[in-house]
């Protein structure tokens, strides 16, 4: 509507040349400032919308004019396209929702811009003044500005292919997810570090020709700057001020410490502070990790409630030395170090963490006593010095026989704090004993464990799982270890030992099916669930008792709920090694003081029964008594010096972390509890033994009965008193063994800790050399 | 050359310079006009200018449209003093800005003017082009300008400085400059205010522009729980909620300090002390933050140190705790002697003075007499409403009279809790003073009752039961003196030792300390409260019973 015809009218070719070489001049410096000019019309032929095009506007010249005069304003035309373009940039991206990084990069193109403008007023002024101005000489000004200009031009076309391309994969992505309210946001790919990015690429890229070199770097620092200052209180006070998500760290706010103690997985160390990997610069890279640790740091610091300070000179001196940081590590491009503020951040970073490492690392090792707690959870978990728990035991002893449903929490937690403070235990004078709470657990310990190993076995209901699956594993087993031979034949039919039923393909093992099928009469009465499968049973309140431990928060990033699961999980297996120890020696002080037992009949046949039967017991005690001895003096208490060694030289809170999961790894792979294998065959052993001591009041009356027998001297019917014995007497010896060739064989690729507990399993190789007459009583 | 320019343009660019300096104030042109409806300039179409001057010019009179803006809501506000202190402090950087501008534009007008008169384009001079590239600075501001004006229409005091400050997130160092360097006029009153409320804790804020608002028709009695208020909407964003909490708490306890505790000369010197060296503005958050937390802690150690010494808020717990609490056992022991028989009796036939004299020798009889006579004076029976039916014990309570300042912890509700546990206590206790006169009774008069061979089955089964009861009783009263009272007591001990918080956190622990007690005594709920009762007055009942005379 502006284009009058009058202008039209008169056509530049008529007048002569140094008119049309005048009135051109002056349509230039109006075009190139973004006004259209006599001679100089905008292209409008594009479909036009309202906003200003960024890849700004095309400019034609009027035909008429002389065609070399014609040429040459067509090479300074470029400059008109890019000024629009440059401009409609700054326009749209100077709006707050672009965010900070595109701001400054906005602010740095104005300063350029206006350089730009400076210039053309100054053409403006020699061409008023000075009647020599050609359009040769205007050429010659505006050259080296021409090259300044297209190099902006072509990032700004980036940003905008970049944009291009978020908004295509965006739709894909809103597509799949199935919302849609997200379209008003600016993605991530133009704005903040992908802005940067952007940058340092073309730098680098760019970087041989000097002065495109100097004006990527004059932008570069320019746009970095709000990004360094958002990444300084960051690593120096912990805050994220990024209304823009623009940072490289993302906070969600909805993760909560107090998560902490419930979660299983400890979420809030990993999730609550993220790094937006994909918008990071690239001169961050190498830096990310200690930049994300160190805010995060601090910010645990925080949630303390103890102030942050920003690290002084003094401190900073203390914590680097007095050479100042390392650079050698650094492998970032030095022309980009050199354009952000000479890579002062580099140095920042470097003391930041160091600072922000070593606050968090004196809260925790000094402020809250992580070692003394460490060894309290040790005190209570691994029973170290627990003569108070003998004590529990004894009191609770009535309360831990009920089903776990009907145990009475409350009144165990009184009598645990009742032991706890008797002044007269070691527990007394440990100011955390209040933190220890008594918990049941709703799955036996061997179960869970299993569940553990093999998550899937969560999915199938656990019978028939444990039955396949021991199938399965049985054949794998063998093909494995060829040594094993006729032993691991004998693995299926023991699984009649849980279930009671027999595999006739296993038959030929007597031993094995006579085993199972006694012992099947019996698993009726006691509780399965130590096995790895046929759980029917409630679990008692001895299977089920374990304890809690309270952890606060800045504890709790080490102390987590996983960490405290692993705790429990060794503190139930030791406390079932402990129990089966005390009906062991309650089985023996039966024998000791019992009139039957004690007293010589006279009658050889019984008087063997009788010795047969001591030793069976004295082997399972010496087992239970070894194995224990084994857990707590070889495995637990070397891992505990190890790692207290350990945290005594610890720099950073990572390592506080890996070393203890790796404490606790350990510990459970060295009681043999990660493995699914010997796990089983333990859980058979220990079952073995519990039947044992339960049968024994049986043993008893059938010991009456014999004397009787011999009183009234009618012939001896000793028969089924002794095969019952000889079928726990051959279960304990067929699974004993089957554990040392277990051990043997997984000392091999598991740890060589087992070994250890062979020798002490298989003192002077007793079991190796008895196999002879093992197999003797099992075929008897 | 010259002669085309002048045949090509009938105006001279610099007639057109001169209009356009005009335009920049406001003010219409030869050429170029204003017009109303479109709200925008105009240039005279008779004009015969080429036409990308047209647009040159057309640019140029932005200028003039955002200066009518913001001039026009100046002009509007600047006189108008409802606006607020805020809201005046915004209206004079406003002006300061535009008197920055007014001074760039006599510049320009210098050079304009120069030019016209000389008819001569000087090396230095103005062209239309120039012009544009000279004011980029000053468009900028004026942009912004605008902006804020159009969002601040409608805000006051702390609301429109949080307006401001959302501005402040812009990466244009520029532009956060501009709005830094307004937001730290317009937050001055604001900053003014926030500073008489932490040094001298007074109010001044005609336009309740601030964040605490002060409740002139609460009593001084009540000044720490209703007199002042949050203002929520007034608080600026910068300032975090716990800071916001910290600045209410501090200006609080000043005057609680001055009204309650009558120490003035320690607000007035403190503030001149601490407040005189400082001066808040905006800018320094840190610097804000770090000085309103010491002031914090001074205050608030100021706050309870008064309390604890002038006004031995300790002594008062302590004497709470011995009397109404029955922590002083011979005094209670004492009075419960004194006062059992008559209190059997109908409960109007009690008379307060006869109670009192016998509540006055108690004191002199056991060891509250060397207690402090201050606390000894607030020491008083009560009679609680008498309705028909009722006998002394039913009405009788002691009660402790507390006044401004400390009733600011020993609220009226918490003074209902202190006597609600002293009614139990006291049952209880009654309880065992008749069981234990039972038990005397039955055995002086052993020797006679042994004589009745008849009774003799029934009087041992009594003794049994009696002594059953008295062994309840016994544990019921050490479990609650003991193991509630004292543990409780033990950890409010703990909290007040610890010192840090405020008034509040007194407050909260005390309560917290209260409500320990209750629950634990069963008396947390009505409905545990109403069993107990009924079991702990059955018991005396049975007690009674088991009374050799009664049998008799």
């Amino acid at each position: 509507s502006k284009r009058d015809i009058n202008d039209k009218d008169l056509t530049i070719g008529l007048l002569p040349l140094q008119l049309q070489e005048y009135a051109i001049i002056e349509d230039l410096l109006f075009v190139m400032m973004g006004i259209e000019g006599k001679y100089i019309l905008m292209d409008f032929s594009e479909d036009l919308t309202e906003e200003q095009p960024l890849s700004g506007f095309n400019y034609y010249v009027d035909e008429s004019l002389d065609p070399s005069l014609k040429d040459l304003t067509e090479r300074i035309l470029p400059l008109a396209t890019y000024y629009s373009s440059i401009d409609a940039f700054i326009e749209k991206h100077s709006k707050f929702e672009y965010g900070f990084v595109s701001h400054a990069l906005c602010a740095a193109m104005r300063g350029l811009l206006k350089e730009y403008l400076i210039l053309i007023t100054q053409l403006e002024h020699q061409f008023r003044t000075s009647p020599s101005f050609t359009l040769q000489k205007v050429w010659f000004y505006v050259h080296p500005t021409l090259h300044t200009m297209s190099n902006i031009h072509s990032l700004i076309m980036d940003i905008q292919d970049a944009a291009q391309y978020a908004s295509e994969e965006d739709d894909d992505i809103l597509i799949v997810e199935g919302f849609n309210n997200k379209k008003d946001e600016i993605p991530q790919q133009i704005k903040g570090g992908c802005i940067l990015t952007i940058l340092v690429d073309r730098m680098t890229t760019m970087s041989g020709d000097p002065a495109t070199k100097k004006l990527y770097m004059y932008l570069l620092s320019k746009t970095s700057q709000p990004y360094v200052s958002m990444l300084h209180s960051w690593i120096h006070h912990g805050e994220i001020r990024d209304p823009y998500e623009e940072f490289m760290i993302q906070e969600r706010k909805n993760v909560k410490k107090e998560n902490l103690k419930e979660d299983f997985n400890d979420a809030y160390w990993e999730a609550r502070y993220t790094i937006r990997d994909k918008t990071m610069p690239p001169f961050l890279i190498p830096f990310k990790k200690k930049i994300l640790l160190a805010g995060k740091y601090l910010n645990v610091i925080r949630e303390c409630g103890i102030a942050i300070k920003e690290p002084q000179q003094q401190s900073i001196e203390d914590v680097v030395g007095k050479d100042g940081v390392d650079r050698t590590d650094v492998n970032v491009n030095s022309d980009i170090l050199v354009a952000m503020d000479g890579g002062r951040f580099v140095d920042n970073i470097e003391i930041a963490y160091k600072c922000a490492n070593g606050t968090l690392l004196d809260l925790l090792l000094k402020d809250q006593q992580l070692i003394a707690r460490l060894r309290s959870i040790k005190r209570y978990f691994f029973l170290d010095q627990s003569d108070f728990f003998t004590h529990f035991l004894d009191l609770a002893s009535t309360e831990l026989k009920k089903p776990s449903k009907d145990v009475s929490l409350t009144k165990l937690q009184s009598l645990l704090d009742l032991v706890l403070r008797n002044p007269s235990s070691v527990a007394y004078t440990d100011p955390f004993k209040e933190d220890v709470k008594v918990e049941m657990s709703t799955v036996g310990l061997v179960d869970q464990l299993l569940r553990i190993i093999n998550v899937a076995g969560m999915m199938e209901p656990t019978p028939t799982f444990s039955r396949t699956n021991r199938l399965v594993e049985s054949f794998a087993f063998r093909k494995e270890n060829g040594k094993m031979g006729d032993e691991s034949e004998n693995e299926g039919s023991e699984d009649g030992v849980g279930s009671g039923t027999e595999k006739p393909g296993y038959a030929s093992s007597v031993a094995g099916s006579i085993a199972g099928s006694i012992v099947s009469s019996l698993s009726g009465s006691i509780s399965g669930s130590i096995m790895g499968g046929s759980n029917k049973q409630p679990l008692t309140g001895i299977e089920a008792l374990t304890l809690d431990y309270i952890v606060t928060f800045p504890l709790s990033l080490v102390i987590s709920r996983k960490a405290l699961t692993k705790y429990q999980l060794l503190f139930r297996h030791l406390l079932y090694l402990k129990y089966i120890e005390q009906l062991l020696c309650n089985t023996w002080t039966e024998h000791a003081k019992s009139f039957h037992w004690r007293r010589g009949s006279g009658h050889p046949a019984l008087e063997a029964w009788k010795s047969r039967a001591f030793a069976l017991r004295q082997r399972m005690l010496v087992f239970v008594q070894q194995f224990a001895y084994y857990v707590t003096s070889e495995v637990l208490e070397p891992q505990w010096r190890n790692l207290e060694a350990n945290l005594a030289k610890v720099s950073t809170i990572d390592q506080v972390l890996q070393y203890h999961s790796d404490f606790l790894d350990t510990c459970l792979k060295e009681c043999m509890l990660t493995n699914a294998k010997l796990l089983r065959i333990y859980a058979k052993m220990i079952h073995t033994i519990v039947l044992f001591c339960l049968y024994h009041e049986k043993f008893i009356k059938s010991l009456i009965s014999l004397e009787s027998q011999v009183e009234s001297s009618i012939p001896l019917q000793m028969d089924s008193t002794d095969r019952t014995l000889h079928k726990f007497e051959d279960n304990f010896f067929y699974h004993i063994k089957l554990l040392i060739e277990a051990l043997n064989f997984y000392s091999a690729t598991e740890t060589v800790q087992f070994l250890c507990l062979v020798v002490r399993l298989d003192y002077n190789l007793f079991y190796a050399n008895q196999e002879g007459t093992s197999n003797i009583s099992a075929v008897r | 050359l010259a002669e085309l320019e002048s045949s090509n343009v009938e105006v001279s660019e610099s007639l057109l310079l001169r209009d356009i300096v005009f335009i920049f104030q406001g003010i219409n042109g030869q050429f170029i006009k204003y017009n109303a409806d479109s709200s925008s300039y105009i240039i005279d179409p008779k004009l015969d200018i080429n036409r990308s001057t047209r647009d040159l010019l057309h640019r140029l009179t932005e200028f003039g449209w955002l200066y009518k803006r913001v001039n026009e809501f100046v002009t509007l506000n600047v006189n108008d003093p409802s606006i607020g202190l805020v809201g005046q402090a915004f209206c004079s950087a406003l002006q300061r800005e535009l008197t920055e501008y007014y001074r760039s534009i006599a510049v320009l007008e210098a050079q304009v003017t120069k030019q016209v008169e000389g008819e001569q384009v000087s090396s230095q001079g103005l062209t239309l082009k120039r012009l544009l590239v000279w004011t980029q600075d000053s468009l900028l501001k004026l942009r912004i300008m605008s902006v804020l004006v159009d969002c601040c229409k409608k805000q006051r005091g702390g609301a429109l400085v949080s307006t401001i400050y959302h501005y402040t997130n812009h990466g244009d160092p520029f532009i956060q400059q501009f709005i830094n360097n307004t937001l730290e006029e317009v937050s001055r009153p604001f900053f003014e205010m926030l500073q008489r409320w932490i040094y001298e804790g007074e109010l001044e804020d005609p336009f309740e522009e601030f964040f605490v608002a002060c409740d002139p028709n609460v009593l001084e009695e009540q000044l720490w729980q209703l007199k002042y208020l949050n203002r929520v909407k007034m608080q600026p964003t910068f300032i975090s909620t716990l800071l916001a909490k910290k600045i209410f708490s501090i200006g609080k306890s000043l005057n609680f300090i001055r009204y309650s505790c009558h120490d003035s000369d320690w607000v007035v010197t403190n503030g001149k002390v601490t407040g005189a060296d400082k001066l808040l503005k905006y800018g320094d958050i840190i610097a804000l933050e770090s000085s309103i937390d010491a002031t914090y802690t001074a205050t608030s150690q100021r706050l309870l140190s008064i309390l604890f010494t002038k006004f031995k808020l300790k002594e008062h717990l302590t004497a709470l705790k011995r009397y109404l609490l029955l922590g002083q056992g011979d005094f209670i022991q004492h009075l419960m002697a004194q006062l059992g028989s008559g209190l059997s009796k109908p409960a109007n036939t009690l008379y307060r003075h006869n109670l009192t004299g016998t509540l006055e020798a108690a004191i002199r009889a056991s060891n509250a007499q060397y207690d402090d006579p201050d606390i000894l004076r607030r020491l008083d029976v009560r009679l609680l409403e008498v309705s028909s039916g009722d006998i002394g014990w039913d009405v009788f309570s002691l009660d402790y009279h507390v006044d401004s300042p400390i009733n600011t912890i020993f609220t009226p509700k918490a003074m209902q809790q202190y006597l609600k546990l002293f009614n139990f206590l006291w049952r209880l206790k009654r309880v065992e003073h008749d069981l234990s006169t039972a038990w005397r009774r039955n055995m002086t008069s052993a020797r006679s009752l042994y004589q009745i061979k008849k009774f003799k089955k029934e009087i041992i089964t009594s003794r049994l039961v009696c002594s059953e009861m008295i062994h309840f009783v016994y544990q019921l009263q050490y479990y609650i003196l003991f193991e509630v009272i004292e543990c409780s007591w033990d950890e409010l001990v703990t909290d007040i030792n610890k010192k840090s918080g405020d008034l509040d956190s007194l407050i909260e622990a005390h309560n917290k300390y209260l409500t320990n007690v209750t629950t634990k005594s069963f008396l947390g709920t009505s409905n545990n409260q109403d069993e107990l009762h009924n079991f702990a007055l059955r018991d005396s009942r049975d007690s009674d019973m088991s009374n050799p005379e009664k049998i008799r």
